[in-house]
């Protein structure tokens, strides 16, 4: 496995998995809610990305469930996806803070709204 | 209604077999919850992505795929050394315009050179959707032709029909669009072209008139025909490099040798216009590439292995 940066897609559904294993519809509602409904990922996107994400060992098939009289996978993270996503946070966060820092020194005062801004 | 125009279109048939009878069902379902509140263009949207992942499978250039990983390894440095050819293209064309030698670029010339460099802008600003677009309308500029015959030599337009190719045909999910993965692509870019655009600038402001037919003195000769062979010593660098970091897929930074290849069709930078490539060059530049393929892959193999072995010994430092 690279420890390249994500792309967007990859971050959203490690992100998607990251408190509980999900199937895929589930995920796809889960980046709408994680996005704040900004991103919509499409059907072709989110099963390009989990298979990808299966190959290189960071998602694994939870279970397998027959619903409707179809066979439905639940997807969870594995112990290496964990470690990635946990990465990249640290990235993205290293970044956000570099940036607030730099705005203060320029005399500017980021908004944080509710969120509270970076931990 | 969109759900039901995703339906009379053709899907689960374009998966491979036994992907179709593993996971067809399950995306169908998915397919269908997703499409059921949207308008028609997001469920023409959802069926044309989910049918482009499906021909990628069964083509084996997923991501997934160890074709499809070596493609999208090599994608970066292949689009950075058309771009490089593209700008060598047109400062040698602006030359022989200044110059007066009735040698003026077409239309179609520049369609077919000027889209490779705003192909590499768009990856260097991490678009990479971008860079596919002015990569096929390259393509499609060598292809048409659309302003009667490019002066381009067939070899040229050859060599940026197959790299465009390979662009196009890499998935592009597995791109590493990283800050640092784009930097390479740029700096190959600018290695590669820089000293080619030189050497243009150079041999055309010296023999204008007749750039084609210069008889040089060896001590000229050697090193000009040196120069064909820069671009893939650039490209085998980056080969090495990857080849060497630990930390990157092996398939896929084995890939980058596919941006090595096709230089196997180089000309001298000065040469783009009007000069066929002959047997004899195709064998000598062959010769050349194949053996910086060797030692590339050989010094990266060696680099990977030393530095794993730096890694798992107690108390080693990673230096490189």
């Amino acid at each position: 496995m690279t420890d390249r940066q994500l792309q967007e897609p990859t971050r959203l559904v490690l992100t998607a998995l990251a408190d509980a294993p999900r199937h895929g519809y589930a995920i796809l509602q889960e980046v709408l809610a994680i996005t704040d409904g900004r991103t919509r990922m499409l059907t072709g996107t989110l099963y390009t990305a989990l298979d990808r994400l299966l190959q290189q060992g960071l998602v694994r098939v939870d279970h397998e469930e027959v619903v409707n009289g179809r066979l439905r996978r639940s997807f969870a993270l594995t112990e290496q996806g964990q470690d990635t996503l946990a990465g990249e946070t640290r990235r993205l966060r290293a970044g956000a803070d570099e940036a607030e820092r730099r705005l203060a020194l320029g005399g500017f005062r980021p908004a944080l709204g509710a969120n509270g801004g970076t931990a | 209604m969109s759900g039901s125009l995703v339906r009379r279109l053709p899907l689960r048939g374009l998966y491979p077999v036994a992907y179709r009878a593993a996971h067809g069902e399950e995306i169908a379902a998915v397919l269908a919850e997703s499409v059921q509140d949207a308008d028609r263009r997001t469920a023409v949207r959802e069926w044309a992505v989910l049918a482009a992942h499906a021909l990628r499978l069964r083509t084996r250039l997923s991501s997934r795929d160890p074709a499809g990983r070596a493609l999208a390894g090599a994608a970066p440095f292949v689009l950075a050394g058309g771009a490089a050819l593209g700008a060598v293209h047109l400062v040698a064309g602006f030359l022989l315009w200044r110059s007066g030698t009735g040698v003026v670029p077409a239309l179609g010339t520049v369609a077919q050179s000027a889209p490779w460099v705003a192909a590499l802008l768009g990856a260097a600003l991490g678009r990479w959707a971008v860079a596919r677009a002015f990569v096929l309308v390259a393509v499609v500029a060598v292809v048409v032709q659309p302003a009667g015959p490019s002066l381009s030599a067939d070899s040229l337009l050859q060599l940026w029909a197959a790299m465009g190719g390979l662009v196009l045909l890499a998935p592009p999910d597995g791109v590493d669009l990283s800050r640092r993965g784009r930097s390479r692509a740029v700096a190959c870019s600018i290695a590669a072209g820089l000293p080619m655009c030189g050497i243009a600038a150079i041999w055309l402001g010296l023999w204008p008139e007749d750039f084609a037919n210069v008889l040089f003195p060896p001590s000229v000769q050697v090193p000009l025909d040196a120069s064909t062979a820069w671009p893939a010593v650039v490209m085998a660098f980056a080969l090495l490099l990857h080849l060497g970091d630990p930390r990157v897929d092996r398939v896929q930074a084995g890939g980058v040798a596919l941006a090595v290849l096709p230089w196997v069709a180089m000309l001298p930078p000065p040469l783009y216009y009007n000069t066929p490539l002959d047997g004899h060059d195709l064998l000598r530049d062959g010769a050349v590439v194949l053996a910086l393929l060797a030692a590339a892959t050989a010094a990266g193999v060696l680099r990977r292995r030393a530095r794993l072995a730096g890694a798992v010994r107690p108390g080693a430092s990673d230096l490189a």
